[in-house]
């Protein structure tokens, strides 16, 4: 079957065509809206028939039980000649021409009543019968209910329902009618909701086959009339856009990778040769060696970080999360670069609060500002301030490094936190354009948020987070990374 | 076909078995004779003709249908005849001996 099933391809391996019409999912679709409709029409016409000739009945049968009361009472004043006095009477003053009354001995014959003879399928008490009757040579129907009378006498009490019976046709008629109107209604409306179907995923289709063809550049069109369909098709197309995206940045990645770790590669491979070849004493050969050693431990240090980051992205460390006070940590960390500020020529300001809980993961977060403490003090010129300053804002916590460096220019600051991304004044400056990628992964992990702001002059870059009272959901650990956290406990 | 699909269809089908047999809900007895009506018969008309008697001169209504009935029931238009007999009868009988028509 094709693609959505619309196109089936007729090939020595594909199902046979009356398979494939079967398990259609547009005509099931039809079918369920065709079989719907016309159970819905039909228990309504249902009921319809049965509220109007059940009433009709209860009508009757209430007629009838009231007519026998009375012959009841007087059978009980005067017996079988009041009671023949009393059909009579009744029938004498029967407007409506559709009383029928028959009296009979125990042994069927009839004493009194318009009934010529004792219906022989008449024969239990205290029931209701539908009987055929000759009127003045035409046929009707009347129903009748039998009583026993004591004495073995027995009284039939019935009315003519031929006009019931009328209604009750007609009723039946339309009943039928209507239901070949719902099947044929039932049946159109399939229909268009069929080719409403095949029409919406017919671009669908189209689309996902002209993307598995490899024009990654189709997308579903919309309609333009902001239904559900265009909701889809836009949620498609944001799919395909957001799918596209990750390809360029997976190739962006690739050759990054591939331009950056030649060039450390070739430069150890080119100091190894020399050192082969001309070295003369063993001191030349070992430096050789150590400074290709440099090199190479350079490469791995840029697979480690594409490792870490690609791990951060993975959230396989939302186990590690806890509550983690910033404010030592900060001030930590700070001590550990300020040395290292000195040899710059720099001073390291810190502004934290004592105490700053988050909900993080300690290690991570202690990483991602040793990348910015890092930076800051790379771009740094001499003599310049790096500020290490923290508070808690509405939001979460703000965590800010500003230097007086360069800073970043406004159209590189959204593509700075991509893989390898070098600006082109750090182009001079050693590293791998992995550090602020690092501290973008820490920050979507955290749910947080990473912005680079200009702090005229030099860069400030602040790393937002939540405090410890308010979690995200998303940084809870679950299940799968507790299970993924005791099996590399146990390998 | 999924087990819904296939489940709406038999009830599709027991609906379509079903409806024709709701006239049938009485049992009939087509098997017998139809059951003759006796007051339906010109004997009837006749017999309404004479219990209504001279008291039809009660009133001018009651006069006029059981003129009306009479007529009818000779030109054998019997069930329409009766009615209106039937109709002079309540009519004189509702209506005292002792209060002769104006």
């Amino acid at each position: 079957m094709g693609v959505w099933g619309l196109r089936p391809q007729r090939g020595p391996g594909a199902e046979p065509l009356a398979f494939s019409v079967i398990r259609s999912a547009s005509l099931k679709l039809a079918a369920i809206y065709g079989i719907l409709f016309a159970v819905s029409a039909f228990a309504l016409v249902l009921f319809l028939w049965w509220t109007t000739t059940g009433l009709l009945d209860q009508q009757v049968e209430a007629a009838i039980h009231a007519d026998a009361q009375g012959l009841s009472e007087r059978w009980e004043e005067g017996g079988v000649p009041a009671l023949v006095l009393t059909i009579q009477e009744r029938l004498a003053e029967n407007v409506d021409d559709d009383a029928i009354y028959l009296l009979a001995d125990a042994l069927h014959h009839r004493i009194a009543g318009n009934l010529e003879r004792w219906p022989a399928n008449v024969v239990t008490p205290s029931t209701f019968y539908e009987l055929d009757v000759a009127r003045a040579g035409m046929r009707s129907t009347a129903e009748v209910y039998r009583y026993d009378l004591p004495g073995g006498f027995r009284l039939l009490v019935g009315r003519d329902v031929k006009g019931r019976t009328q209604i009750k046709r007609l009723l039946r008629g339309t009943l039928l009618y209507s239901g070949i109107l719902v099947a044929v209604l039932a049946l159109v409306g399939g229909l268009v909701m069929r080719n409403l179907f095949r029409r919406m995923v017919a671009d669908v289709s189209s689309t996902a086959a002209a993307i598995a063809r490899g024009e990654l550049q189709r997308r579903v069109r919309r309609s333009g009339r902001g239904d559900e369909f265009d909701a889809m098709a836009e949620a498609i197309n944001t799919m395909l856009d957001r799918i596209a995206k990750l390809m360029d940045g997976v190739r962006q990645v690739s050759n990054s990778i591939a331009h950056d770790l030649r060039t450390p590669i070739a430069r150890a491979r080119a100091r190894l040769e020399d050192a082969a070849r001309n070295s003369a004493t063993e001191a030349e050969l070992r430096a050789a060696i150590d400074r290709a050693m440099a090199d190479l431990d350079a490469v791995t240090a840029v697979f480690q970080a594409l490792m870490r980051i690609a791990e951060i992205e993975a959230g396989s460390r939302r186990s590690a999360f806890a509550d983690v006070d910033l404010g030592p940590l900060l001030a930590d960390l700070a001590e550990l670069y300020s040395a290292l500020a000195e040899d710059a020529g720099l001073s390291l300001d810190l502004h934290v609060p004592d105490t700053l809980p988050v909900w993080a993961d300690r290690d991570l977060i202690q990483q991602a500002v040793a990348n910015l403490l890092d930076n800051a003090i790379k771009f740094s010129p001499p003599g310049g301030t790096v500020t290490l300053s923290a508070e808690t804002a509405e939001r979460g916590v703000r965590i800010g490094v500003a230097d007086q460096g360069p800073g970043i220019p406004e159209a590189d600051r959204a593509r700075a936190t991509e893989r390898f991304f070098r600006g082109e004044q750090a182009r001079s400056t050693p590293g791998s354009g992995l550090g602020l990628a690092l501290v973008q992964a820490v920050a979507t992990l955290h749910d947080g948020a990473l912005v680079l702001e200009d702090a005229h002059p030099g860069l400030c870059v602040v790393l937002s987070l939540h405090t410890a009272d308010m979690k995200p959901a998303s940084s809870v650990p679950h299940e799968p990374d507790i299970a993924l956290v005791a099996q590399d406990h146990g390998t | 076909m999924n087990t819904g699909l296939k489940a709406a269809l038999r009830m599709f089908c027991a609906i379509c078995l079903v409806v024709p047999a709701f006239p049938a809900a009485t049992a009939r007895g087509e098997e017998y004779p139809p059951a003759v009506i006796l007051t339906d018969t010109v004997e009837y008309c006749d017999h309404l003709q004479h219990l209504i008697g001279d008291r039809a001169a009660r009133t001018a209504e009651a006069h006029r249908l059981f003129n009306e009935g009479r007529r009818m029931c000779d030109h054998g238009e019997i069930r329409a005849g009766i009615a209106r007999l039937r109709q002079a009868l309540i009519m004189v009988r509702a209506r005292p001996a002792q209060a002769p028509r104006p």
